[in-house]
C-alpha cells in the first residue's frame, strides 16, 4: 500500500515557525569549539583590554563604543554601545567571534548572530581576581592564544596587592562619588566596579547599599570617608576634587574633606568589572593610602 | 403632541434656587414658538434638558416616547436624529472643513446617493443663503455666516426623516449674530420649515421679530412661565415689564404692533 | 477656495512613495548589499533551495531576519502612531493632542516598566494562578501592561483636561500625567536592577532595533484590528468635531465613542510602545500633513495618516541606522529633532484657530 508522506507540510510549517520566532536551531553552534578566529568583535573596554594583552589585536575588526583603544592602534569601526548592539552593524563586519561581558545585548541581536554562525562568548563581569583569571583563561582558549604570560602577570599584581593590603594597619574608609551638576552626589555601593576596586586596594567602601544611589547630605558626614574617589572624566569639572567642597560644603566636615584627600580613578577601569586597568588603578590607590598612613 | 414637558424642574448643583420650577409645556406640529425671557432665565437650559444634556426632574415626552427611551439604543439615537435637530448658539468647529463638508455632516454617511446628497446640500445651503460660501473654510467665516451654515446643516439633517414623520427643530438664538436682512430670512425659513410637519421652537431676544414670525410666544422669568399665548395677546407693556423689568411703548407701524 | 488633493492623485503617490521607501529601507544598511542581491536574498530566504540562486546565506539572514521585520515593524509602528494621533486629535478636537505629548506613551512606558522591573514577581504570581497556561501567554504580559498604562493615562488626561474643551487644560493635564509617569519610572529605576534600568532608559528613546517576527506579528494584528474598528467610527468622529452636543444631536453615542477610542487607542499605543519604546511626534506631524493635503475628514484622515506614518517612520529609521553605521541612532531622537520644532510651529499657529 502507498501512503502519502504525512510529514512534509509539517516540516515546512515548523521551519517557517521557527524562523518566525527567531530560530534557535543553530544555538548550539556557539558552544562548539572554534578554530582560531580571524575576525573578532570585542564589546566592553575591559574585555578589549584583555584581547589586546593576549595578543589578539590583529584579529579585531570592530569594537563597541565603551572601548578606548591605545592611541597607536589602527582605527576600527565602532558598532555602538555593548548593551544595544545593532545586529546588522555587527554582521556587516563579517565577524567569526563576538566577545563581551554578560551584559552584552540585546538578546535578539545575539540570537541573530548565533543563527548566522557567529561564535558568541560572554564572560562574567569580574568582581574578584579569581574571576579575572578565569576570564583570561577562557578568552585565551577562544582566541587560540596562550594565556599563561598574562595570567602570570595578573597573579603577580594580585599578590603584590594582597601584600600591600596586609601591610595596611587599618583599612581606610573610602567613598566613590559621581557628581551630578546641581543634583548632589551619587555613591557607588556594593556590586559596582568601584566597590571591587576599593576592596582590591585594601580600603573599605563606606556605603553598603546596592548599586549607584543618591546620597543624602547628612549621611555624607556620618559616613566619615578618609578618601573620596571620582572618575577622571570628571577631574577637570571637579578641579581635582576642590570643586566638590564647593558643591557640597558638608564634605569639609569629613576626614577626606579636611585633608583634601581626593583621588581620580581612570574611568575605563570602572566599566564592566575588574580588568587590567583596574589592577593598575588599585595599585595606584593603594600607594596613595599606604603613604597616607 | 410632538413634545410634551410636564412638571419639569432644573436645578444646578450648588445653586441657591432652582433655575426652572414645575414647568409644563407642550408643542405641536406646524407651529413656530418663540421662547422669550431675560438673560439667565433658563431658556437655553430648557432646550438642553429637552435634548437630554442636562439632569432634570419631571417628565419629557419626545415624539411620542419618553425622552430617555431615545437614548437606549444606537438605532433609536439615529432615528431621533432624523426627526430632531438643534441649532446651537455658538459653533466651535476649528478644523478646516469647507462649508459644504459641514453641511454634508448633517446628512451623515447614510444611505443617500452622491447626487442626491449634492442636491440636498445645494438646496439647504441656498435656503440659508450660504451657497456662495460653499468652498470657504468654515472656521474662517464670521459668526453670522457660521450660524447660517450650521442652520443649513441642521435642515439637511432633518431632511433625512420619512416624509410622513413629524419633526422638531430647536433654534437657540438663531438671529443673535445675523444682520437685519438675514434675521428676517432665517425666521421666514423657520416659518416654512414649520409648515413641513415640524414644531419649531426658537429662543429669541427681539420681541418684535418674535411677534412678527411666531405663532406662539412663551415667556419665562424667575423659574416659571409668565405668559403663554399668541403674539397679539402677549405684546402688552404691562406684561413685558413684569417679565423683563422694562416698560416699553407699543406703537402701530403699517399694521404691525412694535415695541419701542 | 481651499486646496485639497483628490484621492486619485494622493493615493497613488503615497503608495508609490511607500513602496520606494520600503525598497530603500531593504536596500540600505550597515552591510553593503546590491539591489540585485537584495531581491535574490529575499527570494532565497523565502524559499531556500527552491531557486538556484547564488547568494551568501549571510545576505538572506540579514534581509529576512533583520531588515524585513524591521521594515514591517516600522510600517506598523509608524502607522499606529499616525492613526492614533489623528484619532486622539479628533477626540480632543485639538491638533496638539498626540500620544507622546499628552502622556499616553509615558503611561504605556510605566506599564512596560512594571513588567520589566517586577517581571519575576508578576510571573511568579500569575504562574501560580494560571498554571501552565501562563507559559503560553507570557509574551503577552508586556503589551498588555503597556496598553493598560496607556488607557489609564488617556483617560486621566481626558478627564483632567476638561474633556478637550480647553487646549491649555489638555496640555497641562498631559504635562501632569507625564510628570507622574516620570516619577513612577524614577521610583522603578531606584529599585530596578542594572539591566532593567538600561532597558527602561532605552524605552525613553524609542527604536525599532528590537524588531523580531514575533513583535511584527503581535503589533501587526493589533494594528489591523484597532485601525479597522477606529475607521468604522470615522463618521462619528467627524460629527464629534462639530462639538459634543452637536454630535449627540446627529445621533452619535458620544460617551460610547469616546470610551471606545480611549480603549482602542490605548491598546494600539501600548502594543507599539512595548516593542519600540516612545517614538514621539509622528502622531503629531502626520495627521497635520494629511489634513493639509486631504482635509480633516476622518474617513480619509485615518487611513492616510496610517500610510504616511508608516512611510515617515520607515524613512526616518533608514536614516537613523545608516548615518552612523555600523552603529545606530535611536529613531526616537530623529523624530524628536524633526517633530519638536513642528510642535512649536503648531502652537504658534493656534492663534489662527483653524486646524
Amino acid at each position: 500500500m502507498n501512503f502519502p508522506k504525512p510529514c512534509n507540510w509539517r516540516w515546512k510549517w515548523k521551519r517557517s515557525l521557527s524562523r518566525l520566532f527567531g530560530a534557535s536551531a543553530l544555538m548550539l553552534v556557539s558552544s562548539v569549539a572554534l578554530a582560531v578566529p580571524e575576525r573578532v568583535i570585542s564589546a566592553g573596554h575591559s574585555i578589549t583590554e584583555l584581547v589586546l594583552a593576549l595578543g589578539g589585536g590583529d584579529s579585531l575588526v570592530a569594537v563597541d563604543s565603551s572601548t578606548r583603544l591605545p592611541a597607536d592602534f589602527r582605527v576600527l569601526p565602532v558598532v555602538g554601545y555593548y548593551r544595544h548592539l545593532p545586529a546588522e552593524g555587527l554582521l556587516a563586519q563579517n565577524p567569526q567571534l563576538l566577545v563581551g561581558g554578560n551584559h552584552m545585548g540585546p538578546a535578539n541581536t545575539l540570537t541573530l548572530l548565533e543563527n548566522s554562525g557567529v561564535g558568541i562568548v560572554q564572560l562574567p563581569e569580574a568582581e574578584s581576581g579569581e574571576q579575572l583569571l578565569e576570564n583570561i583563561q577562557r578568552l585565551g582558549e577562544v582566541l587560540g592564544k596562550p594565556a599563561e604570560a598574562v595570567k602570570q602577570s595578573v597573579e603577580e599584581q594580585l599578590a603584590s596587592l594582597a601584600r600591600a593590603r596586609a601591610a595596611l594597619s587599618q583599612p581606610p574608609r573610602i567613598l566613590f562619588v559621581r557628581a551630578q551638576s546641581g543634583r548632589g552626589l551619587k555613591a557607588a555601593g556594593v556590586g559596582t566596579s568601584p566597590d571591587s576596586l576599593i576592596r582590591l586596594a585594601g580600603g573599605v567602601n563606606v556605603v553598603t547599599f546596592d548599586g549607584y544611589k543618591q546620597l543624602s547630605d547628612e549621611a555624607l558626614v556620618e559616613l566619615r570617608p578618609d578618601w573620596i574617589l571620582f572618575s577622571d572624566d570628571q577631574a577637570d569639572q571637579l578641579r581635582d576634587g576642590a570643586e566638590l567642597l564647593v558643591w557640597q560644603p558638608l564634605l569639609k566636615l569629613t576626614p577626606a574633606g579636611k585633608r583634601a584627600a581626593f583621588f581620580a580613578v581612570d574611568g575605563y577601569a570602572l566599566l564592566g568589572g575588574l580588568g587590567l586597568a583596574s589592577l593598575r588603578e588599585a595599585k595606584k590607590l593603594n600607594d596613595k593610602i599606604a603613604v597616607d598612613r | 403632541m410632538l413634545l410634551e414637558i410636564s412638571d419639569l424642574s432644573i436645578r444646578y448643583p450648588r445653586a441657591e434656587s432652582p433655575l426652572l420650577e414645575h414647568i409644563s409645556l407642550s408643542f405641536q406640529c406646524g407651529e413656530v414658538t418663540a421662547l422669550l425671557g431675560p438673560n439667565g432665565c433658563g431658556k437655553t437650559s430648557l432646550l438642553r434638558a429637552i435634548s437630554g444634556e442636562l439632569d432634570y426632574a419631571g417628565h419629557i415626552q419626545l415624539l411620542g416616547r419618553p425622552q430617555t427611551d431615545w437614548y437606549r439604543s444606537q438605532k433609536a439615537r439615529r432615528a431621533l436624529a432624523r426627526r430632531y435637530g438643534l441649532l446651537a448658539q455658538h459653533s466651535n468647529l476649528n478644523f478646516a472643513f469647507t462649508c459644504r463638508e459641514v453641511v454634508q455632516l448633517g446628512l451623515g454617511p447614510g444611505s443617500l446617493s452622491r447626487a442626491e446628497q449634492e442636491t440636498r446640500i445645494q438646496h439647504y445651503m441656498q435656503c440659508a443663503d450660504v451657497w456662495h460660501l460653499r468652498d470657504r473654510l468654515f472656521p474662517s467665516l464670521s459668526g453670522g455666516e457660521k450660524q447660517r451654515v450650521q442652520l443649513a446643516r441642521v435642515l439637511s439633517q432633518l431632511s433625512l426623516a420619512d416624509p410622513n414623520d413629524e419633526k422638531i427643530l430647536l433654534l437657540d438664538e438663531p438671529t443673535s449674530a445675523l444682520d437685519l436682512k438675514h434675521q428676517h430670512e432665517v425666521l421666514t425659513l423657520a416659518r416654512e420649515v414649520a409648515d413641513e410637519k415640524t414644531a419649531v421652537i426658537a429662543v429669541l431676544h427681539d420681541l418684535n421679530l418674535a411677534a412678527r414670525y411666531a405663532d406662539r410666544m412663551v415667556m419665562l422669568a424667575r423659574g416659571r412661565i409668565q405668559a403663554d399665548g399668541t403674539p397679539a395677546n402677549l405684546l402688552q407693556p404691562a406684561l413685558i415689564e413684569q417679565v423683563y423689568g422694562y416698560r416699553g411703548q407699543l406703537v402701530d407701524v403699517a399694521g404691525y404692533s412694535a415695541l419701542l | 477656495m481651499e486646496f485639497r488633493l483628490s484621492d486619485k492623485s494622493l493615493l497613488p503617490v503615497l503608495i508609490a512613495l511607500l513602496l520606494l521607501g520600503s525598497g530603500l529601507s531593504l536596500a540600505v544598511g550597515a552591510m553593503h548589499i546590491t539591489w540585485q542581491d537584495v531581491v535574490a536574498g529575499l527570494l532565497h530566504w523565502s524559499w531556500p533551495g527552491a531557486l538556484e540562486l547564488d547568494v551568501p546565506d549571510q545576505y538572506a539572514l540579514v534581509l529576512g531576519e533583520i531588515r524585513l521585520p524591521r521594515l514591517l515593524l516600522g510600517l506598523i509602528v509608524g502607522g499606529t502612531l499616525g492613526m492614533c494621533g489623528a484619532v486622539l486629535q479628533g477626540m480632543f478636537r485639538n491638533p496638539l493632542a498626540e500620544p507622546g505629548i499628552i502622556g499616553v506613551s509615558s503611561g504605556a512606558a510605566v506599564g512596560a516598566g512594571t513588567v520589566l522591573v517586577f517581571g519575576s514577581v508578576l510571573a511568579g504570581t500569575l504562574g501560580a494562578w494560571m498554571g501552565t497556561l501562563f507559559e503560553q501567554v507570557q509574551w503577552f504580559l508586556l503589551p498588555a501592561f503597556a496598553s493598560a498604562g496607556a488607557i489609564l493615562a488617556t483617560w486621566l488626561v481626558y478627564v483632567l483636561g476638561d474633556r478637550g474643551r480647553s487646549v491649555v487644560m489638555m496640555l497641562l493635564a498631559g504635562i501632569a500625567v507625564s510628570a507622574l509617569a516620570g516619577a513612577v519610572l524614577g521610583m522603578f529605576a531606584y529599585v530596578a536592577t542594572d539591566t532593567a534600568l538600561r532597558d527602561m532608559t532605552m524605552w525613553q528613546l524609542g527604536s525599532l532595533a528590537g524588531a523580531t517576527w514575533t513583535s511584527v506579528l503581535v503589533t501587526g494584528c493589533i494594528f489591523i484590528a484597532s485601525s479597522a474598528l477606529l475607521w468604522l467610527r470615522a463618521g462619528d468622529l467627524n460629527a464629534l468635531l462639530l462639538g459634543e452636543s452637536e454630535a449627540r444631536h446627529l445621533g452619535v453615542d458620544v460617551l460610547g465613542l469616546k470610551r471606545q477610542i480611549i480603549v482602542l487607542n490605548g491598546i494600539a499605543v501600548g502594543a507599539v510602545v512595548s516593542v519600540s519604546g516612545i517614538i514621539g511626534f509622528v502622531g503629531l506631524v502626520v495627521p497635520h500633513i494629511v489634513r493639509l493635503l486631504r482635509g480633516p475628514d476622518h474617513r480619509f484622515l485615518i487611513p492616510y495618516s496610517a500610510l504616511l506614518g508608516g512611510l515617515l517612520l520607515t524613512v526616518a529609521d533608514t536614516i537613523a541606522r545608516s548615518v552612523f553605521a555600523p552603529a545606530e541612532l535611536p529613531v526616537g531622537i530623529l523624530t524628536a529633532i524633526i517633530g519638536a520644532p513642528f510642535f512649536l510651529f503648531l502652537l504658534w499657529q493656534q492663534r489662527r484657530q483653524i486646524f
